[in-house]
């Protein structure tokens, strides 16, 4: 599993964090940071919600990656 | 343009520098300077509302949100919908023979506190009690003199309140916001402190703002019909509606910004001491994130959110049950009403920023159901 993170596109909400504590953190400027970019299977449930919870869809994971722009 | 020079300082307006504006790190959230309009220069007030997580920057505000974050993790907010959903039935079942309400006493002054009574296992016969206080203490972004009795007493109010609530969830734990809080603070992840002004601003924040915006929500769609049709004829619109109604009429206009030094925003040199608005209001029908702006349309494909719960450090973190709220009224409104219409203006008191919505009277059809 490979998670993306769009962090021009994050706008800080947070629910990616709440989803997946192990995988996404909110820096103190308020833009995601990945943890891991490769979590273990174990974490997949919580970055697939992350993935449909995110706001502007700022988040990918494998093939689902985000539009650059 | 994207920005305007007003009597009250510096108008941000396009999208894109609203962003800027909000994501500024070295901008103040300036409630002292709010606070300090109402002649409010120290006391409880100023120094719970300066401390607090929303006008604070730094390690202490990232571990704030930190130690809140998991409360209104997506899964937990959802826990609440159908309790609320049902509640919301019941409510409007009763009104639906008179064919007319006030949508700010039918829900904005219930919804919200029924929300926080929930989550902090208050009683609900506190209700009124809860919106009062937070009523008054809101009146701070008014930044007017007149104000400063009302907050101030309002205040002192609402810390014993929340004092009274730590008490009784300190000596009975349960599964609730206020025990989870008290967790967090034997963890040392939060301090005495923390967990008192976290409680008072969860109270200032869930209340008078959810009640603004549901009414603005309302107020969008019952002055289009073909929009109300649509909803009712294809309810997976609900979500995508709130989203668009809170853009098309944002209950808060703007946020603001201080600069307490020198400070420059893409281009624009600042003195010491200005305000900026960063007007939502603006920047949320700005043609160039949002395509013929001045239409209301519930399936607009929106690339980018409506500012109406910020960008950045200070995101709103009650955004999903705010809109968890207006969904389930949406849906309820809509199984129960075939067509709505405006009785009157939505009445609000103050802030030239912020509604305060005090009565939304409409007229309704009810549907067959």
């Amino acid at each position: 599993m490979r998670v993306l993170a769009d962090t021009d596109q994050c706008i800080g909400s947070g629910m990616c964090a709440s989803c997946a504590p192990a995988v996404f953190e909110l820096g103190g400027d308020g833009v995601v940071r990945l943890l891991e970019a490769h979590p273990p299977a174990s974490e997949l449930p919580g970055v697939r919600e992350a993935v449909a919870l995110c706001p502007v869809q700022a988040l990918g994971l494998d093939a689902e990656r985000p539009t650059d722009q | 343009m994207p920005f305007a020079r007003s009597e009250r300082g510096l108008e941000v307006l396009s999208y894109r520098c609203c962003e800027d504006v909000l994501r500024d790190p070295g901008l103040a959230v300036g409630f002292e300077e709010m606070l300090e309009a109402c002649g409010i220069g120290n006391g409880p007030a100023h120094a719970s509302l300066s401390r607090n997580i929303n006008n604070i920057e730094g390690e202490a505000h990232a571990r704030q949100r930190r130690a809140i974050a998991p409360y209104f993790q997506p899964a937990r907010v959802e826990t609440m919908r159908q309790t609320l959903r049902r509640a919301l039935e019941k409510r409007f079942v009763a009104t639906r023979e008179l064919g007319r309400c006030d949508i700010v006493d039918l829900v904005g002054r219930w919804l919200p506190t029924t929300s926080f009574c929930m989550m902090a296992e208050a009683p609900f016969e506190d209700r009124p009690f809860i919106w009062r206080m937070s009523d008054e203490v809101q009146r701070f972004f008014q930044m007017k003199t007149s104000e400063r009795g009302v907050v101030e007493r309002g205040f002192g109010e609402l810390e014993s309140y929340v004092d009274s609530l730590i008490a009784a969830r300190r000596a009975e734990p349960g599964d609730d916001l206020i025990s989870f809080l008290l967790a967090e603070e034997r963890s040392s992840a939060l301090s005495m402190t923390e967990v008192r002004d976290l409680v008072v601003i969860l109270v200032l924040a869930s209340t008078d703002t959810t009640n603004a915006q549901t009414a603005c929500v309302f107020k969008a769609l019952a002055q289009h019909p073909e929009q109300w049709r649509a909803l009712r004829s294809d309810p997976t619109l609900i979500p995508n509606a709130v989203l668009e109604a809170s853009r098309y009429e944002p209950g808060v206009w703007a946020m603001t910004r201080v600069a307490r030094e020198p400070a420059e925003v893409t281009g624009v040199p600042l003195e010491a001491g200005t305000h900026l608005f960063v007007d939502f209001i603006a920047a949320n029908r700005d043609p160039d994130v949002f395509p013929s702006p001045d239409e209301l349309d519930v399936r607009r494909q929106m690339k980018r959110p409506p500012l109406n719960w910020s960008v950045g450090r200070h995101f709103c973190p009650g955004r999903p049950l705010a809109v968890l709220e207006m969904e389930e009224t949406l849906r309820v409104a809509l199984r129960q009403w075939e067509t709505v219409e405006l009785e009157g203006d939505l009445e609000s008191h103050g802030a030239p920023y912020v509604i305060s919505a005090e009565r939304l009277p409409v007229r309704f059809e009810p549907a067959i159901v």
